[in-house]
């Protein structure tokens, strides 16, 4: 029963993905215009008659759909995202490259955000109606409802430019032969003011989440129980309040690790950082409909990925999701 | 409630009567005077509108040994009156002392010592045990907090106390969610045991169930109660189950008490209105008693507690008030507690045309209710009554 309807699980993830992936190879060949401009950037133009030969031969342009379709599919399948014929490289070690730098500020973001929103909404919980809790509450909405970009912004110009703490931009320091405990310093001081910016945006979600979770639990009567056992008050919150309050928070953040990956387009961005984000951005700019599409793709997975991770999660923390 | 008492002429005819302790000269277990619990209502922008008086002036004695049965509809207060007795909802005003001690002014330390002694049953099932704990450790927390059956006794203890209720002990290891209604009720009740208490709140236990887990539930409690020799305060919103098993009885209206007195007496010659009305509700098992006893039904829902009608509460429902051509001191007056029969007391101004009444009353000699409830065993789990091996409780 319980396999059962894990296998149904996993069978729906790869649907989506299925279909995730026949809409990426639906959209240049739908789009009006020549797919050859789509399938090879926008300036088909600069090709030389050779290289669009080799274009529409890569894309089996000239088969039927359906062995354009399967050729895709056995395409990606051996890890072939395409080629990005303005940078002229295979798009996969592109991505390669940018990914592990994506992965360092999502990943420490998400890990951030979620020590100090699940703190500080234990916190607010904790001192319900409060002062205390009013003011975090109050800056948590505010916080909430900043562009990622000016906070970016923000923090360039005051930390970076204007006291020097931190570098203003790139993952690490160019040209330098730094080795060891330097070298991880030099990268976690770039990484330090792009993953306060992605985590001050996702702080105020973990936090309101956690917070709400929590003061539901407390109305609940198994905590009335627990008082009558003569559980203390911290033995309230820490036992049972925040232990319940965790599975909505732990999908929370589980969720929004696919969207971390969104946050890093504007970021990384701002920051000028070396990762897949930028990449989108560069490639939107540059017209370079190929790396675009196989982006899409890699957002796609990251964000499919989080959710089965969500899926997956929740069993483990609440024993009444493990029932048949 | 001290403006209540410079009444007119009951004041001076009728003083209040104190409940004479039972067992000569012995204090009553709980003690409750003139208690209020008052909850704030705040509106936007936190301004406080006003209170909620859930309960507003009541006074109630709880005497070692009985079952005291607390009625009245939703909204009565009846509940906050057991959570305050226990301090889970704090006391805006008056006094609760258990065996002596005053539960609302006690420590921490203190007031985990009381809870070892007094406990509670609550209402729903499905949300008073927790999720996340294995029954296991619902029933064990309590032991560890207070020190108790630590070490090598806590295993087999967990498991006495599961086939005291009526569970196999092999279910010690599931979450809450594997069980029906019935069954996490037992696991509530061997959750309250644990301690060893002497007085139990039980605060509504069976209206959550279904009518045939009912019976089971209230013969367990009846079992445990002259097994273990526990007091209990019993809850419940109608009169027929509180019969069952009550020694005596009071009975709520919008955060006051309107009456107490024994269980015989207040089935038999029940002086206040609104009490009439409720017995009038409990079906009669004899058709041609039921055809012929007059019955009333209470129009409307109970008023906000927030704002209480002025005089006697239940005026604005009151039958005898209509037949008695609304009477000015009922809207004006709040009544007083006057003693009608040995230990019954009614706060009514016309507690005699009350009496007189046949409102309520069943006219033949027939029971309203007979003999003990039949217990019907569940599945897979032994029948509750199978004595507890070697645990004394």
């Amino acid at each position: 029963m319980r396999t059962e309807r894990r296998s149904s699980r996993v069978l729906q993830y790869v649907l989506v993905l299925l279909i995730a992936i026949t809409l990426n190879f639906m959209l240049p060949r739908m789009m009006p215009g020549n797919p050859l401009a789509l399938l090879a950037g926008a300036d088909v133009g600069l090709l030389s008659p050779e290289q669009r030969a080799e274009v529409a031969a890569r894309a089996g342009l000239d088969r039927s759909i359906v062995d354009q379709y399967t050729a895709y599919l056995g395409d990606l399948a051996s890890g072939d995202l395409g080629f990005s014929y303005r940078q002229k490289r295979p798009i996969v070690d592109m991505i390669l490259e940018r990914l592990p730098w994506t992965f360092l500020l999502a990943g420490s973001a998400l890990l951030f955000s979620a020590v100090v929103g699940v703190a500080l909404g234990a916190f607010s919980a904790w001192r319900r109606g409060r002062p205390a809790d009013l003011t975090l509450l109050g800056v948590m909405i505010a916080l909430d409802s900043l562009p990622s970009f000016w906070l970016g912004m923000l923090f360039v110009s005051f930390f970076a430019v204007q006291l020097g703490f931190f570098p203003s931009g790139g993952a690490i320091t160019a040209a330098s032969s730094l080795e060891g405990v330097d070298l991880v310093l030099n990268i976690a001081s770039h990484a330090v003011l792009p993953v306060l910016t992605l985590s001050l945006l996702s702080v105020p979600g973990v936090y309101l989440t956690m917070r709400y979770a929590m003061l539901s639990v407390l109305g609940e009567d198994f905590i009335r129980t627990a008082r009558a056992k003569g559980v203390s008050e911290r033995g309230v919150l820490f036992r049972h309040v925040a232990r319940n309050a965790l599975a909505p928070v732990a999908t929370v953040l589980a969720l929004r690790l696919g969207l971390a990956f969104g946050g890093t387009v504007v970021v990384e961005t701002v920051f000028s950082y070396p990762g897949l984000g930028r990449l989108i951005f560069e490639a939107v700019s540059g017209r370079d409909y190929p790396v675009m599409q196989a982006t899409f793709l890699v957002f796609t997975v990251a964000v499919l990925l989080s959710n089965l991770l969500a899926d997956v999660l929740y069993p483990l923390i609440d024993p009444r999701a493990r029932a048949t | 409630m001290l403006g209540y008492r410079h009444g007119g002429l009951a004041a001076v005819t009728a003083p209040v009567e104190r409940a004479a302790p039972v067992d000569g000269g012995a204090r009553d277990l709980v003690e409750v005077d003139d208690l209020k619990v008052h909850f704030p209502i705040f509106g936007s922008l936190g301004r406080r509108h006003g209170d909620v008086r859930a309960v507003d002036g009541v006074s109630l004695r709880i005497r070692r040994g009985e079952t005291f049965g607390l009625v009245g509809e939703s909204g009565s207060g009846k509940t906050t009156l057991g959570h305050a007795i226990l301090r889970l909802v704090h006391s805006t005003a008056g006094q609760i002392r258990f065996d002596g001690q005053d539960v609302a002014a006690v420590g921490a330390r203190e007031l985990r010592r009381l809870r070892r002694r007094m406990q509670i049953i609550l209402q729903d099932p499905y949300g008073s045990l927790d999720p996340y704990l294995r029954v296991e450790a619902i029933i064990g927390e309590a032991l560890d907090i207070h020190g108790l059956d630590q070490g090598p006794d806590r295993k087999p203890r967990i498991a006495a106390l599961l086939s005291l209720v009526g569970l196999d002990a092999q279910y010690a290891n599931r979450f809450p969610h594997a069980f029906s209604g019935g069954q996490r009720q037992r696991i509530g009740i061997a959750r309250a045991l644990a301690v060893r208490p002497e007085f139990i709140v039980c605060d509504e236990p069976i209206s959550a169930l279904d009518v045939s887990i009912q019976a089971q539930i209230l013969n367990l409690l009846l079992r445990l109660r002259s097994e273990l020799g526990l007091t209990y305060l019993f809850i419940a919103h109608d009169l027929s189950v509180v019969r069952h098993i009550s020694d005596r009885v009071g009975v709520m209206y919008l955060g006051t008490m309107v009456e107490v007195g024994p269980a015989v007496s207040i089935y038999a010659r029940s002086g206040h209105p609104y009490t009439r009305a409720l017995l009038s509700a409990i079906p009669v098992p004899n058709p041609g008693a039921e055809r012929r006893r007059r019955r009333v039904i209470l129009r409307g829902d109970i008023p906000s507690p927030a704002s209480p009608p002025p005089g006697c509460r239940f005026h604005t429902r009151c039958w005898l008030y209509e037949g008695l051509g609304s009477p000015e001191r009922c809207r004006t007056e709040p009544p007083i507690p006057r003693t009608i029969a040995p230990d019954h007391q009614v706060a009514c101004h016309f507690a005699d045309e009350t009496l007189a009444s046949e409102v309520g009353v069943v006219q033949s000699d027939a029971p309203v209710q007979v003999g003990p409830l039949p217990d019907v065993p569940m599945h897979g789990a032994p029948m509750p009554g199978a004595p507890m091996p070697g645990a004394p409780m």
